[in-house]
């Protein structure tokens, strides 16, 4: 790799922790005209950027507002980038099925773990919030899925979880999927209890996670 | 002494005989284990009243909540959706606005015109009149910061603490001026006690430079406006705190509860002698799952960590879940009883 791709990406980074979107974008058009190889881009420029505004929330440097501004700047250069992605680089993704459980809506940690997730490398169909525990079932069958990623921040809405894994083994097809659960009142002891297979406080945190199990799975 | 001058003096900072103790809102808990949804209740303040009356009597909590599960229907009275629960609840369904530019169109006066928030009011007037002279009647509603983020959408708002400041404040004003429409009948009702819940304001979600810049101020605002019409105020912020716990104050809350989250030796270390302090026993890990003797023990462990400081509540770190026995309540409720402080 030529010294000048090798700053042009960390540049890119550097915009993706700087929230800088504009820049983002700019750097990003440089990388198309300079014909530099975008699989590269993404992952040694977006990807690294918001792996390391990842590690900076979980060090209380970065917050909530931080981390979408961080997210908006990556997306943004993604999208120019992407196009120019070769066909042999859209390899397969392990994919993850994320959502809010029913009668939940709230969303912004579940969004915070699809940012991460996406930036690790997995491609995440995301049902929204207040979404019955059948729903992640059919849509795991359905598209073939590796992680069911259950979030809540209520605790009234905490058993839905369980009910994900009931159903899952009611179908006994509880082994094919990693089911991960989070969200303001889960611990790990919550998703020992109801034999999810990971848990993780934060979204950094739940993509390293996933990568981890998302291996570990025998399909 | 009665449970009312016990809490009384606690909040003032002032010794008393026992280790006062209260739940936090507890709407939820209360209703649905009599297998009443929160709709179920709405416009039959009797009934409401009764409930949390009837519940008094077996828990003996030091202050009684009303209206604790339905802060959102003043989004609703403002033309916002919000979807009822069988459990839990009611919860926003999107965002009241769409754009800043509509924000001259909220009309705050129609929350007034809501016959269900009028319900409410009514509930705390009958409960005052019921239960008042035991024990002290306080109602609630979101702190200015989470309120903003009903009606702007919170990712919005927290995105535009970058690309456009002016609307955090607009919106944060309005939504001062909202929490307090909505709160200032329940005071004319007879409440004492007003607890404003912000749990937006978390430290596991904006900066300590952005609480205070954007949360403190209006803290300040809504507490100044409560405190001029003579009820105490107590602040609530869910999840890890512990960063800007010296700044609250600031506030000038007489109390504040904080959750599980927080160390409370180290809350005692920055506010005692500053402010009362509630907490905080894990609404879920302890206060549902946990048995009777584990939930002795978790409040022993919260008495003990404050012992020293006349001030404390003993309190669950947030509202409890539906699924919580009453025997954990009870529990707790006895700890405080049996620990003798002067």
């Amino acid at each position: 790799m030529s010294s000048d791709q090798k700053e042009l990406f960390v540049q890119l980074s550097d915009a993706v922790v700087d929230m800088d979107e504009a820049r983002t974008v700019e750097l990003a058009q440089d990388v198309i005209t300079k014909n530099y190889d975008t699989y590269e881009a993404i992952e040694k420029g977006l990807a690294d950027g918001m792996d390391r505004a990842g590690k900076l929330f979980e060090e209380e440097e970065y917050f909530i507002p931080e981390l979408l501004m961080c997210s908006d700047a990556m997306y943004a250069g993604l999208e120019v980038l992407k196009p120019h992605l070769k066909v042999d680089q859209q390899a397969e993704k392990f994919k993850v099925v994320i959502g809010v459980i029913e009668g939940d809506t709230h969303d912004i940690g579940k969004n915070l773990v699809k940012i991460m997730l996406e930036t690790s490398g997995f491609e995440v169909i995301d049902l929204g919030r207040d979404i019955p525990p059948q729903a992640f079932v059919a849509k795991a069958k359905e598209v073939g899925a590796r992680v069911i990623a259950l979030s809540t921040l209520m605790t009234t809405t905490m058993d839905g979880m369980a009910e994900v894994i009931r159903l899952l083994e009611a179908e006994k097809i509880r082994k094919k999927f990693v089911v991960m659960v989070g969200g303001g009142p889960i611990s790990q002891s919550f998703a020992d209890r109801i034999g999810a297979d990971g848990y993780a406080k934060d979204a950094a945190e739940a993509a390293r996670l996933a990568q981890k199990l998302a291996l570990e799975i025998a399909v | 002494m009665i449970a009312k001058e016990i809490i009384i003096k606690t909040i003032r900072r002032e010794e008393t005989p026992r280790v006062a103790v209260a739940l936090l809102s507890g709407g939820v808990w209360t209703f649905n284990r009599r297998g009443y949804s929160l709709r179920d209740i709405l416009g039959k303040p009797e009934l409401n009243a009764q409930i949390i009356s009837e519940t008094y009597d077996e828990v003996q909590s030091d202050m009684v909540w009303v209206g604790s599960g339905y802060h959102n229907l003043a989004i609703r009275a403002l033309g916002g959706k919000i979807k009822f629960r069988t459990k839990g609840a009611p919860d926003i369904q999107e965002p009241l606005l769409n754009s800043l530019a509509e924000i001259g169109g909220i009309r705050l006066e129609r929350i007034k015109e809501d016959q269900d928030i009028q319900s409410l009011w009514q509930a705390a007037e009958i409960l005052s009149q019921k239960i008042g002279s035991q024990a002290l009647v306080g109602s609630s509603q979101w702190g200015p910061f989470t309120l903003a983020g009903h009606i702007y959408g919170i990712e919005k708002l927290m995105r535009s603490i970058y690309k456009d400041r002016q609307a955090v404040f607009t919106v944060l004003e309005v939504a001062t001026e909202l929490c307090y429409q909505y709160l200032e009948p329940f005071i004319t009702a007879g409440v004492e006690i007003i607890s404003i819940a912000d749990p937006s304001a978390s430290g596991d979600l904006i900066s300590r430079e952005q609480f205070r810049e954007f949360v403190l101020p209006y803290l300040r605002k809504i507490v100044a406006k409560l405190h001029q019409k003579g009820v105490f105020v107590s602040i609530h912020i869910c999840g890890n705190i512990t960063n800007r716990l010296d700044l609250i104050p600031e506030s000038g809350t007489d109390v504040l509860s904080v959750d599980y989250k927080v160390d409370l030796s180290k809350a005692k270390e920055i506010l005692g002698g500053k402010i009362a302090l509630a907490g905080n026993m894990n609404p879920v890990g302890i206060m549902q799952n946990a048995t009777v003797p584990e939930v002795i023990d978790a409040c022993r462990e919260c008495i003990q960590k404050t012992n020293g400081i006349p001030g404390y509540i003993l309190m669950p770190g947030c509202d409890i879940p539906p699924g919580v026995p009453l025997a954990n309540i009870q529990a707790m409720i006895e700890t405080a009883h049996n620990t003798k402080l002067h």
